[in-house]
């Protein structure tokens, strides 16, 4: 079983949207996927509901356990995501105050579990842009090291949450996957 | 890149992800997210059994005495923080049973020793007898 984590100390950066693009990607690929929803905005558990069809419930049994968790660091449901994660994704954009949040999550996971493989992912990316052409100096201001792999800003992942992989079109299911091999590679 | 090539890509990408396995001790086989939530447990006949359990178990003469110990916010929040994954396993705990296993779970070595000198720097007993 591998249990990645996904945090960020603010909201919005895309911890749902991500938990269930990787949901999706991994069931792609013939795994089983649970996600733990402990932000009590219920987010990937709606979707959960819209995607499957079905309540979500926890598989114990899971190959990969996915933990999302609320957008605060003093919450203890992300206290204690961290600490069973093998893997703790901070979840970032390009802008300079979600970095500099993104550098004070990656302290919080260093000081909660030593073990866990901590990286930071850079979501809603526009390559086009000035903060996307510096995605690689921005990754440079936090203390882990950080997913080549990024996330572009695209309409059809907000289309995904509510109806799965079948909303992707090939080149962002070519992004998401590779963010899942990227992951898989850490352990 | 044409549309053939990234499907390509796409069924390569998922191929990686099915080669890479996560090492699951005691895991299921594959089965789809569907097919799982599918096997529901029954609710009552197992709430029975667990109740039987608790009875059957109960240790007899084993009350154990109240202990007056000192914690501070931050040795309460691991506690919470224990309690919450406990939670998350489908146990029902007690600050208690939480500190119970934890002492169970705790080996003498480096880390320990680590762990006590942090605890210890916040025992304002210990601060006003060192300082005396």
């Amino acid at each position: 079983m591998m249990n990645i984590t996904l945090l960020a100390k603010k909201g919005g950066v895309g911890k749902s949207t991500l938990s269930i693009l990787l949901f999706e990607a991994f069931r792609q690929a013939g795994k089983t996927v649970s996600i733990h929803d402990w932000d009590s905005q219920g987010t990937s558990t709606k979707a959960l509901e819209l995607i499957t069809g079905q309540r979500s419930q926890i598989n114990r049994n899971a190959d990969i356990v996915i933990w999302d968790t609320p957008p605060s660091l003093e919450h203890t449901a992300t206290a204690t995501a961290v600490r069973g994660a093998d893997i703790a994704l901070v979840v970032t954009s390009p802008a300079p105050a979600d970095v500099w949040e993104a550098e004070e999550a990656v302290k919080f996971v260093q000081s909660r579990n030593k073990k866990a493989a901590a990286r930071v992912v850079f979501n809603k990316v526009r390559r086009t842009t000035v903060l996307g052409r510096l995605v690689d100096e921005s990754a440079k201001q936090v203390s882990c090291p950080s997913l080549t792999v990024t996330l572009s800003a695209r309409e059809c992942y907000q289309h995904a949450i509510a109806q799965g992989w079948k909303a992707l079109d090939s080149t962002a299911r070519e992004e998401v996957l590779q963010l899942a091999v990227a992951l898989l590679s850490l352990k | 890149m044409s549309s053939k090539s990234k499907s390509n890509n796409v069924n390569s990408l998922l191929a990686a992800i099915q080669r890479k396995a996560p090492s699951s001790p005691g895991a299921a086989e594959d089965v789809p997210q569907s097919v799982a939530l599918a096997e529901a447990p029954p609710k009552e006949p197992r709430r029975k059994a667990a109740r039987s359990a608790v009875t059957i178990s109960k240790p007899v003469g084993r009350v154990g005495k109240p202990v007056q110990f000192w914690l501070h916010d931050e040795d309460r929040q691991l506690v919470r923080e224990l309690a919450a994954w406990l939670a998350g396993q489908g146990q029902r705990t007690t600050d208690s049973t939480v500190i119970r296993a934890a002492l169970r779970m705790a080996k003498t070595g480096g880390e320990f020793l680590d762990a006590y000198r942090q605890a210890s720097q916040l025992d304002g007993r210990l601060k006003q007898h060192k300082a005396g």
